[in-house]
């Protein structure tokens, strides 16, 4: 069994003791304390004792064959660098399983590559692929096209995601200028960002926008030369974040009021679709409340109508309709009607 | 014999650090209503000055833009003209940017030499230790020129509101 993330902690931190050349010798004392130090949190001697332990077992049964011995005339631990020579867990191999496990994150990490996150990004991306690829053999190799996630294209803006996320991680408010598609107007902004957020393979910037002095997001296509600021930073005042967009689909609301509450859709799917909408629900919220003999099936959402839900439904055609609320089957309608117009 | 204690300091960059500071959305008595001035960017570096510019409903294409070299900015009270050094996204004069329709846009931003070089034997400027205390500026591309040219006169680098320093 692997060992698990917290125990790989501390055998890192044990071994980096043992490799320590300035401090040889660890006691027992030394090593929980390090341990202490790096999981701020309290341990165990006998917890550090098992670790050992299991270090010291083989490869096979979840262990690293750490040569680790105790030496009574200096009352310490150390690796036998007589028999094992320059031996630290560091640079121990990955056993098969975990090549494994790594070589498919690699296969999807291997999509993302060209996407400009940031100056290291694609060359990590290259070293861990061919670090992976040194295992594997000529037939493995051919599994490599056993993964096609969707391409994701370049986005403009993209190149200053790394700027962005620095700014977020600072807290340091960003000026940018900015273009409205909707409004055909140019705003030179400053924000004091929050988060990053991705809604149909584009990116968003959200937080405070001193011009709009309210909370906005702002795709990154249209953000133009951000500079960081010297500025006392906005703090989210108690909002959660993460929660943000859980009762939508996309950003963009169908009524403006950024802090609209979600409402009841109803929606009838046809037999053709109900399998699908079944296994992959629309959202979290979906719930099945009637089957029909023909296998259609009615389903309730519980959200924000949003552009991009409108976008999602008008994509079913005739094997999605709304059936409430009513506002929101007159916009469909609406948005049908002129869509039939152009091909008239 | 007590040990002494090491200290360690950090090596300095030995590229200077930039220093300045933007006005966002500066006030100013500008004249083409399909340019907007955006931000200026005054660092002891250059002068940067940011451009919107969305094509004009006038021409069915949406025109073109382009700006001459002979650009400058010139702070008030100073007689001294900071030429024209760069500018990106938009082409230097005769040569045009044609637009393809009216509904396109363009950012694009000057560079001109630094404000806070202005030397200090100007008695309409005034000084603190950071530098000259500009006030305003005049963006000229054309000194005697029609509604077509870029031109933006009192250009306010004194309103706090609008200021911010760089990080």
């Amino acid at each position: 069994m692997p060992p698990k993330s917290e125990a790989t902690l501390r055998y890192t931190v044990i071994d980096k003791c043992l490799t320590n050349p300035f401090k040889p010798f660890p006691t027992m004392a030394v090593l929980k304390y390090a341990i202490e130090h790096q999981l701020r949190a309290p341990i165990s001697t006998a917890t550090i004792q098992k670790d050992i332990a299991q270090m010291k077992l083989p490869v096979e049964d979840g262990g690293y064959n750490a040569p680790i011995v105790f030496r009574r005339s200096r009352k310490g631990y150390e690796y036998d660098l007589v028999k094992f020579p320059g031996y630290t867990i560091q640079t121990f191999d990955l056993n098969d399983k975990e090549i494994e496990a790594i070589e498919l994150a690699a296969g999807v990490l291997q999509h993302f590559k060209g996407i400009k996150v940031n100056d290291y990004y694609n060359q990590a991306i290259d070293k861990l692929l061919s670090a992976v690829d040194i295992k594997k053999t000529d037939k493995e190799k051919s599994l490599a096209n056993a993964i096609q996630p969707e391409e994701t294209s370049y986005m403009r803006g993209m190149e200053h995601f790394e700027t962005i996320v620095s700014s977020i991680k600072k807290q340091t408010p960003i000026s940018f200028i900015h273009y409205s598609y909707e409004h055909k107007e140019f705003k030179a902004i400053i924000l004091h960002p929050h988060f990053l957020k991705e809604s149909n393979k584009r990116w968003y910037l959200y937080g405070y926008s001193e011009e709009h002095e309210k909370l906005r997001y702002f795709g990154l296509d249209r953000i133009y030369d951000p500079i960081l600021l010297d500025k006392k930073f906005i703090e989210n005042n108690g909002s959660d974040l993460r929660n943000l967009f859980d009762n939508k689909i996309g950003l963009k609301n169908l009524r403006e009021n950024i802090n609209e509450q979600p409402e009841d859709i109803k929606l009838w799917v046809s037999e053709t679709m109900s399998n699908y909408i079944k296994s992959m629900p629309i959202h979290k919220s979906q719930k099945h409340i009637e089957y029909y003999g023909y296998g259609e099936i009615e389903v309730t959402l519980h959200l924000v109508p949003t552009y991009e839900l409108l976008s999602l439904i008008l994509s079913y055609g005739k094997e999605m309709e709304i059936l409430s609320p009513k506002w929101l089957r007159k916009k469909i309608e609406l948005e049908l009607v002129n869509s039939i117009s152009k091909y008239k | 014999m007590s040990k002494e204690k090491h200290t360690y300091t950090k090596a300095k960059s030995v590229i200077p650090r930039t220093t300045g500071y933007i006005i966002s959305n500066p006030h100013h008595t500008g004249i083409n209503s399909n340019l907007q001035l955006l931000r200026i960017t005054v660092t002891n570096i250059e002068t940067k000055v940011d451009f919107g510019y969305q094509a004009t409903n006038f021409f069915i294409n949406g025109g073109w833009i382009k700006i001459s070299p002979h650009t400058f900015i010139r702070a008030n009270g100073s007689d001294r003209k900071l030429i024209l050094t760069n500018a990106t996204n938009i082409p230097y004069g005769p040569e045009k940017l044609h637009f393809n329709s009216s509904i396109e846009w363009r950012y694009f931003s000057l560079y001109f030499p630094s404000l806070l070089d202005e030397p200090r034997n100007k008695k309409a400027i005034l000084y603190n230790e950071e530098g000259p205390i500009i006030k305003s500026i005049d963006l000229i591309e054309n000194e005697n020129g029609t509604e077509n040219d870029f031109n933006f006169y009192g250009i306010r680098l004194d309103d706090e509101s609008k200021k911010s320093m760089i990080y």
